[in-house]
């Protein structure tokens, strides 16, 4: 285990100096007073009771349901100071916490728990005055374990390097429950660094994959409950190994041209070479795995005679297409027909081919840019899952929000989705991918998606992350694995608690820069996804220049330096977003001149010169903080902004003030 | 693939016989359709039955969910596109279409030779596409033969060949039209004969036996004999001396030299068969038949070896100039490895070796008349042939210099072929068969 930093629980002093206190801490103290007034009918454990306890293991239990025994005696001793001893057998009808299933259990007083089967991350906890039993599925085991320390010890896996642990004294008490859970997504990866670099602590926060082709020190390894697998399709061109130039026709067919965008899906020859070296290989797939045949990432489908009958899905050449927003989409693309329909008869085809003689194996494939509108008819088979991506949502609004007509539509697609497939994914954004140091505001919006997702029987989470030390990048690591592993939490209190825990008394200033960014946002009624400027999102410099104070407010109220460290690097957000007049004038005209083939100076803003000075020492003081929060390289952007502002770029004289 | 392509109006083709050029660069057929085989009147070869399905262009269909397994296809490329059938031809009209023929199979490593009539304004090319029988690429898919042409309206007859891919199974040909129109006809697929390149009989060994060793083909000059004996009374040569050797003239040495892919470009290599009728009567070394230059130079060697341990086998080696380059291969089996072949019982054996050109650990050995190959043992350690196998050496029969003791043993009759197929088109495997004639081979007679 890394550092565990114990920090003294001053509640009545956070009361009253702030009101941000996490709610569910203070429901552990509300159940253990509870518990103490209803102690004469013993509707609690009191946790003094449990100090003599001893840990129960199954002699055949699996390597990370013994990890989860060691996991609950590490916090168990760090909260109470008393270490409780493993066993692999109980040796009293009483006094056990049995965790995973075991032959004590079995034949003990709980044996009752062990009457039935639990899916590999199903999770009971069972709470009697004479025992406690956490098991469930392998990983379920070990869930059920960092369930039952936060939920009744009060521990809080911050990130990687902080764990909240409070100091749990004689007369606190633990409910006497018999509770199951099952999380809605059997697939759960937030690709983000701060969560995937240590994989002890992406599994405390409940994650249960990692990137395929990442390190092999981000694994999940088996001890740790192993990875889920088949979640994450990648852009692989629908695995055709011919090329472009033996065999142009194999490709897309636009404005009367192959061009190498995609394969086109419905040649034979196309059909044949994808499924012949998909069967060549299917001894190398393990049981149940997923075989990804996914588009390239580009707007450009086949659109040849072939393709586009099928697109018309039966109906008669003419018979009229797909009309309103298509998701970014060209129109072009849907005059026949959504394009969707010939991915799924393509995967259909190959699905087919494969369940014939491996009918454990899926094929997925994504709902992307020009597919992400559902086939009208073609409904996928059974052994077909689609990845569904939400990458041109608005991220202000949720999906159900009625104030953006974008996803809404968005929101159609997924039903038409949940109708054509069984089995659905989805592949969900946290980021800027053009900016990652400008505030994101999809606080309000993810943590609904996420619900959204679950009443559409979406059953897998990829949500892409940016770089590591990056904007609210910590607080977005333990809000998002949360609500991934349960999205009926509330966002609000998970915000609040992770700011209080996390950055002491400087918690309310930020928590209202989280909350004016996306006010301001909100009222803007951006409808832009997640690939946009400051201004596309309503956020200005004056914002900025309103959340400086607020930092400012909040390194003040820093109780140490470690904090103030934290508050700084937060900062970055800040100081982007009051920069933005020559972050666009210096970064985003330029693209924009070129994009819509106009000047440079049609594009640009007006600066005063009497601003000027203020920009520079702005500049000065984000790049350097950017360096010394290690919050991705940004030289190119440096170089563009110090440019702008006639800053020499060697200076090695920057400073934080 | 090899990639020889010949769009010469009015020039005759040897090997591919069937077609008579006139002045205007128009053509009539001789023989079109043959049934199967029939002799070259040229090269002793042998013309193979065309293998494109449908030359007459009887079914031709833009294509659609599935492929016309019979006829042809035409695929847009770049619109705007047209195809029309008029009278067992094809006319083609792009901006750029492809005409596909129906598949057809293919022996693996074996060299095919293409026709097709053409006339036009756009610019025209052939290729030919490769397919392994599990319905996959190749791994040399596509063989172009030849750089896009500008057609004009005379009528060319595009003549290419092409070596199969060593896992080539199936092939389709493409005509590729651009920028104009183009009128196909008579499209033609057939395997290409062997050409025999040396031919020596002991039984009809000239009329110096003692001092040379003729060349029964015409194509080189007499072999020169050193320390060789002829033996009319087994109809053989005998080597038993140091350096024992017959030495080809130095005039026909390039005959000789047979070029890997590993130089030439993949599928450009050249196939060569060695037939050859020879008896052991002792330990014997390196090659029997070799063609190498100095030693730190790159050359090619067949070795009939009767080693220290008692164990025979064939063995082919192709080098490049760097020594630590070369492919070995042993059938049955290299040194140490023990299997035996049985060719230690002093008797005369016939042995058909076929080098298929790869330069990579392969080819093909047929003993006493058997169409099953012996079993190959890639030599596992260095690394394959890399350079040229070029070099200024003649062809050399038995010892490499004046002194080796290579070879010892007697020798009935030796052919060379070069290509994939050998006499009338048969395949390495049918001519061991042939040859072999139930262990009475046919052998020449004297004049």
């Amino acid at each position: 285990m890394n550092r565990i930093e114990l920090i003294r629980f001053r509640l009545t002093a956070q009361i009253e100096n702030m009101k941000l206190i996490s709610c569910l801490t203070v429901l552990v103290f509300v159940l253990s007073s509870m518990a103490r007034a209803d102690h004469g009918v013993e509707k609690s454990l009191p946790i003094d009771v449990v100090r003599k306890w001893e840990i129960v293991t199954g002699d055949k239990a699996e390597a990370c349901q013994k990890y989860a025994a060691e996991e609950f005696q590490r916090f168990f001793q760090a909260a109470t100071k008393v270490k409780l001893p493993i066993r692999q057998s109980a040796s009293g009808k009483t006094g056990n916490i049995f965790i995973g299933p075991s032959d004590g259990l079995k034949t003990g007083l709980l044996g009752r728990v062990m009457q039935r089967k639990y899916d590999q991350e199903e999770l009971r906890i069972v709470v009697t005055k004479d025992n406690v039993a956490i098991l469930g599925g392998p990983r379920g085991t070990l869930y059920g374990v960092y369930t039952f320390l936060e939920d009744y010890l009060g521990v809080r896996f911050l990130t990687a390097e902080v764990t909240h642990v409070p100091n749990v004294v004689g007369e606190h008490t633990i409910p006497l429950i018999d509770r199951s859970y099952k999380p809605p997504f059997a697939y759960r990866f937030y690709l983000k660094s701060e969560v995937m670099k240590d994989p002890v602590f992406a599994v405390r926060r409940r994650q249960n994959a990692a990137g395929q082709h990442g390190p092999k020190e981000q694994r999940i390894s088996r001890q740790l409950g192993g990875e889920a697998t088949g979640g994450v399709f990648l852009h692989n061109n629908f695995h055709l190994s011919a090329s472009f130039q033996d065999h142009p026709e194999y490709f897309s067919l636009r404005d009367g041209k192959r061009t190498i965008h995609q394969p086109c899906l419905t040649h034979p020859e196309v059909r044949r070479i994808v499924t012949g070296q998909i069967l060549r290989n299917l001894d190398n797939y393990p049981l149940g795995a997923t075989i990804p045949l996914a588009q390239n990432d580009n707007g450009n489908p086949c659109l040849c005679p072939r393709c586009s009958a099928v697109q018309r899905e039966g109906d008669a050449p003419g018979a009229p297409g797909i009309s309103g927003d298509t998701m970014g989409g060209s129109p072009v693309n849907f005059r026949n027909g959504p394009p969707s329909a010939v991915v799924i008869d393509f995967v259909n085809h190959v699905a087919e081919a494969v369940g014939r003689k491996r009918p454990d194996l899926w094929i997925g494939t994504e709902a992307y840019a020009y597919s992400v509108v559902p086939p009208r008819k073609t409904k996928a088979r059974p052994n077909v899952k689609v990845q569904v991506a939400t990458y041109h949502c608005s991220v202000v609004y949720s999906l159900e929000d009625s104030r953006s007509r974008i996803n809404r539509e968005f929101t159609r697609h997924l039903v038409g989705w949940r109708n054509a497939c069984d089995h659905l994914l989805i592949w969900t954004y946290d980021m800027n991918p053009r900016d990652y140091w400008l505030p994101f505001p999809n606080m309000r919006s993810q943590p609904a998606n996420l619900r959204t997702f679950v009443k559409n029987k979406g059953r897998g989470i990829f949500m892409q992350g940016t770089g590591e030390n990056t904007e609210f990048s910590d607080l977005r690591a333990y809000m998002m694995t949360a609500l991934i592993w349960d999205p009926s939490r509330d966002a609000d209190e998970l915000i609040n608690e992770f700011l209080t825990l996390y950055y002491g008394l400087a918690a309310k200033p930020i928590r209202e820069w989280i909350d004016l960014v996306h006010q301001q946002a909100e009222a803007s009624g951006s409808e832009s996804n997640i690939n946009a400027p400051a201004r596309s999102y309503g956020l200005d410099a004056a914002l900025g220049q309103r959340g400086l104070k607020l930092f400012e407010k909040a390194m003040r109220l820093a109780e140490n330096d470690t904090v103030r460290q934290r508050v700084e690097k937060i900062s970055v957000t800040a100081l982007r977003l009051a920069l933005e007049p020559v972050w666009w004038n210096s970064i985003e005209a330029p693209r924009m001149a070129r994009a819509f083939k106009t000047t440079l100076e049609k594009q640009r803003v007006l600066i005063a010169d009497k601003d000027l000075p203020r920009f520079r020492n702005l500049a000065r003081q984000l790049f350097t903080l950017g360096r010394k929060h290690r919050a991705g390289q940004r030289q190119s952007a440096r170089k563009a902004v110090f440019s702008y502002l006639d800053l020499p770029l060697e200076t090695r004289k920057d400073s934080t003030k | 693939m090899t990639n020889r392509l010949k769009t010469a109006p009015g020039h005759r083709n040897p090997s591919l016989p069937g077609k008579m050029a006139t002045t205007d660069g128009c053509f009539s057929w001789l023989t079109l359709r043959i049934a199967f085989v029939s002799s070259c009147l040229f090269c002793g070869n042998a013309v193979a039955a065309n293998l494109v399905p449908d030359p007459g262009f009887a079914s031709v269909s833009e294509l659609g969910a599935k492929a016309d397994s019979n006829g042809w296809n035409w695929q847009r490329i770049e619109e705007p596109c047209e195809v029309r059938v008029d009278q067992k031809t094809a006319a083609l009209t792009g901006g750029k279409v492809f005409l596909h023929s129906a598949s057809f199979p293919v022996d693996a490593g074996t060299v095919y030779e293409l026709q097709v009539d053409v006339s036009g304004d756009a610019t025209f090319s052939l290729e030919i596409l490769w397919w392994r029988a599990d319905g996959l690429p190749t791994q040399s898919h596509r063989s172009i033969l030849g750089k896009p042409n500008r057609l004009n309206e005379v009528t060319r007859t595009i003549r290419a060949s092409a070596r199969s891919p060593v896992d080539g199974a199936t092939a389709y040909i493409r005509c590729v039209v651009e920028e104009g129109r183009a009128v196909v006809k008579s499209p033609v697929v057939r395997v290409a004969g062997g050409t025999l390149l040396l031919k020596l009989d002991a039984a009809a060994p000239g009329p110096q036996p003692t001092a040379r060793w003729r060349d029964l083909t015409g194509r080189n000059q007499d072999l020169k004999l050193q320390s060789v004996r002829h033996s009319a009374e087994t109809s053989s040569f005998v080597f038993d001396k140091p350096g024992a050797s017959c030495i080809g003239h130095p005039r026909d040495a390039a005959r000789f030299d047979f070029e890997t892919d590993q130089s030439a470009g993949p599928g450009q290599g050249s196939p060569f068969t060695i037939v050859l009728y020879a008896k052991l009567i002792g330990r014997s070394g390196t090659g029997i038949i070799n063609k190498f230059g100095k030693s730190t130079k790159g050359g090619w060697s067949i070795g009939l070896v009767w080693d220290e341990f008692g164990l025979d086998r064939i063995s082919t080696l192709q080098s490049s100039n760097k020594k630590q380059n070369r492919t070995i291969n042993g059938f049955p089996g290299l040194a140490g490895q023990d299997v035996k072949l049985g060719a230690t019982d002093r008797k005369f054996h016939m042995y058909v070796i076929h080098v298929t050109g790869s330069g990579a650990r392969d080819g093909t050995v047929y003993f006493d008349g058997s169409d099953k190959t012996l079993s190959i043992s890639p030599w596992p350690f260095g690394s394959l042939t890399s350079g040229s196998v070029r070099n200024q050496g003649p062809l050399r029969i038995g010892a490499l210099n004046r002194s080796e003791r290579g070879f010892r043993g007697e020798i009935g009759f030796v052919e060379i072929w070069s290509g994939t197929r050998l006499r009338d088109g048969m395949t390495p495997a049918a001519y061991s068969r042939y040859r072999f004639n139930r262990g009475k081979p046919a052998r020449a007679r004297s004049e």
